[in-house]
C-alpha cells in the first residue's frame, strides 16, 4: 500500500495504527520537537527520552486529535511535547518555579544581538537560565502562552510568573552583553 | 517589545539551522517508540491469558468439589446461653471523713510527754494536765485550766514536747478569765523533754497567769 504523503492522511493512517506512516510522522516532526525538548531540558539524552515519550502520547490519543487544517497538528503535538517536558521537569526534587512576589518592570533584551544569532546559540543562552526561569521564558516566548496561562500550568501565581520571566530576561540580557555585546 | 522577540525566536525555530539528532539517533529512537507502541499489546495478550487460565483453574476445583463432595452431615448449631449476670449492687455514694489525729502519751523519765501528729481539723483533746484544744493548722490553744493544773506538776509547754514545736504569744482573754497559748507542731515531731529558755520563759509566762 503507497503511503500518503500529504499531512491530514498521513494522520488518518496513524489513527488506524499504520506503523510506516507514524514513523513517516515522526519523522517529518522529531527534529522541530527536539528542538522544543531542548529548550526545557538542558540534558541532551533526558530531552530524547522525553521526546519519544511526547511522541508515544502523540500516537496513543491520536484518534482524539481533529484536524483543522495546516499547523494545526503540529501545534497540537508541540502541545503534547511541552506537557512532556513539564511533567519531566515536574518530577524533579523541588519546586519547578520558586514562588516569589515581585513587582515586575519591563526589561530590554537587546533584539539587534538577538536576530544576529543561531538557533544554537540562542539554545545554548536559553539553556543557562535556571529550570524556572527557562519554563516560564520558553512558555511564553516560544509557546506564545498568557502569563495567567503559564500561572496555571505551573501551578503558581501571576506574579510569580511576571517575576521570574523578568529575571530570565535580565539573565538572558546580561549573558547577551557578556558574550556578544 | 516582547512580540518582536517572539517573532525573531520564532523564526530562529520554526526551521532551525541545525539539526540536533543524527540520522542514527532518530532510527533509534524511532525504534524504541516502536518497541514501546507495540509493548502494551503484547502485555495485553499475556495478561489475559494469565487470567483466562486462572478463571478455568478456578471452575475446575469448583467442579470438582462438586462432584466429589460427601453428604452433608446434619449440621450443628451451637447456641451460646445467654449468660445472666447478677444485678450489680447500687454504689452507694459514702463521703470520706478524715481520720482523726491521733494523741500518743508517753511517760519519760518521770515526765509526761505528748507527741502530736499532723492536725488538719479543729479537735478537743484530753491531756494529762488538762484539756487543750487541737486548733486547725497544727496550733494548740491551752486553756487556763490546763495551766494551773500542769502548775502543780510540769509546765504544759513541757508535756506538750516542744522540742519540735514553735510557740505563739500568749494572748490573754480578760473576758473569759482564759489565757491561751498557741502551740504550732510541726509534722513529725520528736519526742522529748527538754526545755529551752524559749520554751521556759513561754512556761513562766504560763504560771502568771
Amino acid at each position: 500500500m503507497a503511503i500518503p504523503i500529504d499531512e491530514r492522511s498521513l494522520i488518518d493512517e496513524c489513527v488506524h495504527g499504520d506503523r510506516r506512516a507514524q514513523k513517516m510522522l515522526y519523522e517529518r516532526y522529531c527534529n522541530e520537537m527536539m528542538f522544543v525538548c531542548y529548550r526545557y531540558i538542558s540534558e541532551r539524552e533526558t530531552a530524547k527520552e522525553v521526546l519519544s515519550e511526547g511522541f508515544l502520547n502523540c500516537y496513543r490519543s491520536i484518534g482524539q486529535f481533529s484536524y483543522q487544517g495546516e499547523g494545526s497538528f503540529n501545534a497540537w503535538l508541540k502541545r503534547i511535547v511541552v506537557n512532556q517536558c513539564l511533567m519531566h521537569l515536574r518530577k524533579k526534587p523541588g519546586p519547578l518555579v520558586v514562588d516569589i512576589s515581585e513587582s515586575a518592570s519591563d526589561i530590554a533584551v537587546d533584539e539587534n544581538i538577538l536576530g544576529r544569532l543561531s538557533a544554537k546559540e540562542i539554545l545554548d543562552l536559553i539553556h543557562r537560565l535556571p529550570p524556572g526561569y527557562r519554563s516560564v521564558f520558553n512558555l511564553y516566548f516560544f509557546e506564545d502562552k498568557k502569563l495567567v496561562e503559564i500561572a496555571s500550568l505551573l501551578e503558581v501565581s501571576e506574579n510569580t510568573v511576571k517575576s521570574q520571566l523578568r529575571k530570565a530576561k535580565l539573565l538572558l540580557q546580561k549573558q547577551i552583553k557578556e558574550l556578544y555585546g | 517589545m516582547d512580540n518582536d522577540i517572539k517573532k525573531i525566536l520564532k523564526d530562529k525555530f520554526e526551521h532551525p539551522d541545525i539539526e540536533l539528532m543524527s540520522a542514527s539517533e532518530q532510527a533509534d529512537n524511532w525504534h524504541q517508540i516502536e518497541r514501546k507502541l507495540s509493548s502494551p499489546k503484547k502485555r495485553i495478550i499475556w495478561w489475559q491469558i494469565a487470567v483466562a487460565a486462572s478463571v478455568g483453574l478456578l471452575i475446575g476445583i469448583a467442579g470438582m468439589g462438586v462432584l466429589y463432595t460427601p453428604s452433608p452431615k446434619p449440621s450443628v448449631t451451637y447456641i451460646k446461653a445467654p449468660v445472666q449476670l447478677p444485678p450489680k449492687p447500687p454504689v452507694e455514694y459514702v463521703p470520706a471523713t478524715p481520720a482523726p489525729p491521733v494523741i500518743v502519751v508517753k511517760e519519760n523519765n518521770g515526765h509526761r510527754v505528748i507527741s502530736l501528729p499532723t492536725i488538719t481539723t479543729t479537735k478537743t483533746c484530753d491531756t494529762p494536765s488538762g484539756k487543750g484544744n487541737v486548733a486547725e493548722n497544727n496550733k494548740v490553744i491551752v486553756s487556763r485550766d490546763t495551766v494551773s493544773l500542769a502548775s502543780k506538776d510540769v509546765p504544759v509547754v513541757h508535756l506538750l514536747d516542744l522540742n519540735n514545736a514553735d510557740i505563739m504569744p500568749v494572748v490573754r482573754d480578760y473576758k473569759r478569765e482564759r489565757v491561751h497559748t498557741t502551740i504550732t507542731f510541726f509534722q513529725n515531731p520528736v519526742q522529748g523533754t527538754g526545755r529551752s529558755d524559749e520554751q521556759s520563759s513561754i512556761a513562766q509566762g504560763l504560771y502568771k497567769k
